[in-house]
C-alpha cells in the first residue's frame, strides 16, 4: 500500500472487492488476485489501527 | 481540573471505542471475504463435474459399453442407416471390446 492511501480509501476499496464478490462479478482468471488485494488491504488497514492505537495510548500517557 | 479530567477520560473513551469498533470491521470484512471467495470456487466446481458427467455419457466409449455397436462401411466411414447397405456387402462391426468383419445377408423390410 502506497504512503498516500489513506484507510478510508483501504475500507471502500475493500467494500469494492466484498461487494464484487459478492456479485459474482469477477472472473475465475482474477479472483486470486482479487482475494490477495482484499487481504492486502486488511493488513494494512489493522496496522494503521495498531499504530493509531499506539499513538493515542502515549498521548493519554495510558 | 476535574472538568478538563472529565473531558480528557471522554476523549479516550470515544477513541478507543472508535479503534475497537474498526478491529472489529474487519476482522469481519476478514471473515466475509474468506467465505465469499469459496463460493465461486464452488460453483465452478459443480459445473465442472456436470460438463464431466455430460462429456462421459457422449464419448462413444461410453455408448459402447451400454451393449451399442458401431457398424462402419468399406470405406471406414460410420453407417447410420440399414439403407446405406446392401446385400452382400462387408461391414466392421465395433464392439466394445473389438470389431468383427461382417456380411450383410439379407436386408429386413421395416
Amino acid at each position: 500500500m502506497s504512503k498516500q492511501s489513506t484507510y478510508d480509501d483501504a475500507i471502500k476499496e475493500l467494500h469494492a472487492i466484498m461487494e464484487q464478490l459478492q456479485n459474482n462479478e469477477i472472473p475465475m482468471d482474477e479472483l486470486a488476485a482479487k482475494v490477495k488485494r482484499a487481504a492486502a488491504l486488511i493488513k494494512y488497514c489493522q496496522e494503521k489501527l495498531r499504530t493509531t492505537e499506539e499513538d493515542i495510548q502515549t498521548l493519554f500517557g495510558a | 481540573h476535574l472538568l478538563v479530567e472529565k473531558i480528557r477520560q471522554q476523549i479516550e473513551n470515544d477513541t478507543f471505542q472508535q479503534l475497537n469498533q474498526e478491529k472489529t470491521n474487519l476482522d469481519f470484512y476478514q471473515k466475509q471475504v474468506q467465505l465469499l471467495a469459496q463460493l465461486p470456487i464452488k460453483t465452478a466446481r459443480q459445473n465442472l463435474q456436470h460438463l464431466s458427467a455430460q462429456l462421459k455419457l457422449l464419448d462413444p466409449k461410453h455408448i459402447l459399453e451400454r451393449g451399442y455397436a458401431l457398424v462402419q462401411n468399406k470405406n471406414q466411414a460410420t453407417v447410420q442407416k440399414a439403407a446405406e447397405l446392401k446385400e452382400g456387402e462387408q461391414v466392421k462391426i465395433i464392439f466394445q471390446d473389438g470389431a468383427i468383419q461382417a456380411k450383410i445377408n439379407l436386408k429386413e423390410n421395416e
